[in-house]
């Protein structure tokens, strides 16, 4: 099948800085860009993916043209380095496409593929079709250095010696490798769809109701020995819009990881009405067309391919997974229990604002048992507060505010302190009126200013904070509490405290 | 990452602190034990009688340092694997905690809307998977709240309540006061005297700390 492969070599490396999550999340703009040629991208891994060439060619008059129409598309969404290329099969097109970084599309014709497939070097098996290293290295040790090599040995002698993987080398080295494993089974049929009677515009919420649906797949292709590898993830919206996209996943889908994906893939194109002309879109190509006119009321998840069930070895050993699956048992537990409930992680997501820096994200949208993820997810050991100017300085507020209430600054001399157009004070703040209690204020630092958005007139918001140590008047005591107060708008609150 | 960690099999620490690995069926029997305890940092560990938190007890967190009390009492065993939940507290500064050493990467929020008959039923639930649940003023029947503490017995869970909980009858109470607020330039760091009592402290104990201390965690005077 004449495949087309977009490939950004090292997009992990320069964009998963803050794990696997955003480095899907920055493709995702590459990946939307190609949906323009070709309704159904198969996204193979973050800076890679596929798409059949035979629709696309005959609407664009040639495989050149929509090469050459690809290649543009991405140059204007600011991308520089990576290939497009088109072969007869998937290696061959990864492959070419490899060989393509940085100038113009490669084309290998169907009769050119086999022996463009069999001058290929083993290693590029690592690097594009993540066949196990060592496998590799001993094919260099038996003296195979290239792919024509490894395919002479035979199907049956690769399968004998490397077995699973043996069995996907060969298809790979052979350009048959539609489909990663097993291709003889056929797909099982199972299609779960979920409706929403509401359409819903926000990414969470239909993750959240789509869960369900993502767990009776799930369970459905468990229930026949197999787990998922390859799925397509199909939303379509009250004005039938659709948005589809296929998903891989080597090691088997479980509910959490689809329901990422599908976080992943609504991402952006969802967006909700408010947002939906603000700048975020810096190329200028996130025209109406890219993004929906409603919300969405259908999800439905086909299993495209399934295979046998591997023992995962990452469950085998890994020092806290015990006790992350006890507590991700011990969260599903507590959902059924609670109608009301709702389960929350903390992730790093930066800036000044002491309630904004670490933003709380739905449980079912990660995978608990997955450490390393969680590692990134919090960014621990980064990210120091100090790195974003304006940001309040260590030691930050233990408690902070979910609903801040509306508090009074007066100087000494009664009158109300603001904040100058230059970030200074208009006068010496002496006391701070929380409700009906009275503080004097012992000390104060700031303020620090915020602007964002300046360039905004719609979205601007401008806010000074104020950081005092107050007594109660009259107290003499030397103790206090250190209070955290913000000014937006003219009016002071009491934004966090030192509790 | 983890795999440098020390694993967190249950007891974490024997009566003498040290770490014990394999556990016989003895000492899964008496999980609940006064034997054994979570870690907690060292300016805090006099005020508990096995010096680390205490498996399956009730501990309340009191005083006008309490936020950051909680953090600084969890602190260490998150650090050192252990999964805390906290419930119900909106309002927790999580850069603070990250200050304090929490390990937020073990750190679930868990927001239960506050129905009082279905409080107790989600704490339950908690208990049996986590290591430490941290509860914001919770607001269930006494009976439910006797359930949670037999419960968390069981499990050999720690159980910290924040806040007004007067149907919790806490083995542990832990009251910061402010001494003084060290202010130049800015807030930096503040004295702050804690107390333990209750029935699992059979003599008041006190310590002076710094919480937090000038690098942002709790700090010996």
């Amino acid at each position: 099948m004449r495949s087309v492969v977009v490939l950004h070599p090292g997009w992990d490396a320069v964009h998963g800085e803050h794990g696997a999550e955003h480095s899907y999340r920055t493709y995702e703009r590459v990946v939307r860009t190609v949906t323009g040629v070709s309704p159904l991208v198969e996204v193979e891994s973050a800076g890679r993916l596929v798409f059949a060439a035979r629709g696309p060619a005959r609407y664009f008059g040639g495989e050149q043209a929509m090469a050459d129409d690809v290649q543009a598309r991405i140059h204007a969404v600011g991308s520089a380095r990576f290939g497009v290329g088109i072969a007869g099969s998937r290696f061959a097109a990864a492959a070419a496409a490899a060989a393509a970084v940085g100038g113009a599309p490669v084309i290998i014709g169907d009769d050119a593929t086999t022996p463009f497939l069999s001058r290929l070097p083993v290693g590029l098996l690592v690097g594009l079709a993540d066949v196990p290293g060592d496998v590799v290295d001993l094919f260099g040790r038996l003296g195979l250095h290239t792919c024509g090599a490894v395919a002479g040995l035979g199907e049956r002698a690769l399968i004998e010696r490397f077995g699973l993987d043996g069995m996907r080398v060969h298809r790979l080295v052979t350009g048959r490798d539609e489909r990663m494993l097993d291709p003889g089974a056929p797909p099982p049929d199972i299609v779960r769809a979920v409706h929403f009677d509401d359409p819903l515009v926000a990414v969470h919420n239909v993750v959240l109701s789509a869960r369900a649906c993502i767990e009776d797949t799930v369970a459905a292709v468990a229930a026949t020995g197999r787990q998922c590898v390859r799925m397509l993830v199909a939303c379509e919206t009250d004005n039938a819009e659709t948005n589809e996209r296929i998903w891989t996943e080597p090691r088997g889908f479980d509910a959490p990881g689809v329901a990422r994906r599908i976080s992943w893939q609504l991402d952006g194109w969802l967006v909700p009405a408010g947002d939906r002309d603000s700048g975020d879109c810096d190329s200028g190509d996130c025209d109406s067309g890219d993004t929906v006119s409603a919300g969405v009321t259908r999800v439905t998840l086909t299993p495209l391919e399934c295979r046998e069930v591997l023992v995962d070895q990452l469950q085998l050993w890994g020092g806290n997974r015990e006790n992350a699956e006890r507590a991700a048992r011990a969260v599903s537990l507590a959902v059924a229990t609670g109608g009301t409930l709702s389960v929350t992680v903390p992730q790093w997501s930066g800036g000044r604002d002491v309630s904004g820096e670490y933003e709380r994200i739905p449980v079912d949208i990660v995978d608990l048992r997955d450490a390393a993820a969680a590692e990134t997810r919090v960014d621990s050991g980064r990210g120091t507060p100090r790195d974003w100017r304006g940001a309040i300085p260590v030691p930050s507020p233990a408690l902070v505010h979910a609903s801040p209430r509306q508090v009074e600054v007066h100087a000494a001399d009664g009158t109300r302190v603001t904040v100058t157009g230059r970030h200074e004070l208009s006068a010496v703040p002496a006391r701070v009126t929380v409700g009906e209690r009275e503080f004097e204020v012992a000390a104060h630092a700031g303020p620090w200013p915020v602007e964002e958005r300046w360039w905004d007139p719609a979205r601007r918001r401008r806010v000074a904070r104020l950081q005092v140590l107050v007594r109660p008047v009259g107290s003499g005591s030397a103790a206090g509490h250190v209070l955290l107060l913000v000014l937006e708008s003219g009016a002071w609150s009491l934004l966090a405290r030192y509790d | 990452m983890s795999a440098q960690q020390p694993r967190l099999s249950r007891p974490v620490l024997s009566a003498a602190g040290l770490p014990v690995g394999v556990e016989t069926a003895a000492q899964l029997a008496s999980r609940s034990g006064p034997h054994t305890a979570l870690p907690v940092a060292a300016p805090l560990a006099p005020l508990l009688p096995v010096h680390g938190l205490e498996r399956g007890l009730v501990h309340a967190v009191r005083g006008d340092a309490a936020m950051s009390l909680v953090y600084a009492l969890v602190a260490e065993a998150t650090a050192a694997g252990a999964w805390c939940a906290f419930v119900d507290m909106p309002h927790a500064g999580l850069r603070a905690a990250h200050e304090h050493g929490v390990a937020l990467q073990r750190t679930v929020c868990v927001d239960t809307g506050r129905v009082p008959s279905s409080v107790g039923a989600v704490i339950g639930a908690l208990v049996d998977g986590f290591d430490i649940v941290v509860v914001g003023s919770p607001a269930c029947p006494p009976a439910d709240a006797r359930k949670v503490a037999s419960r968390v017995k069981a499990q050999g869970a720690v159980l910290v309540v924040h806040g007004a909980a007067p149907s919790f009858a806490p083995d542990v109470e832990i009251t910061g006061r402010t001494r003084r607020w060290g202010f130049e330039v800015r807030a930096t760091e503040r004295t702050v005297e804690v107390e333990s009592a209750g029935r699992r402290v059979h003599r008041p104990r006190r310590v002076t700390v710094l919480l937090p201390g000038p690098a942002g965690r709790v700090a010996s005077v």
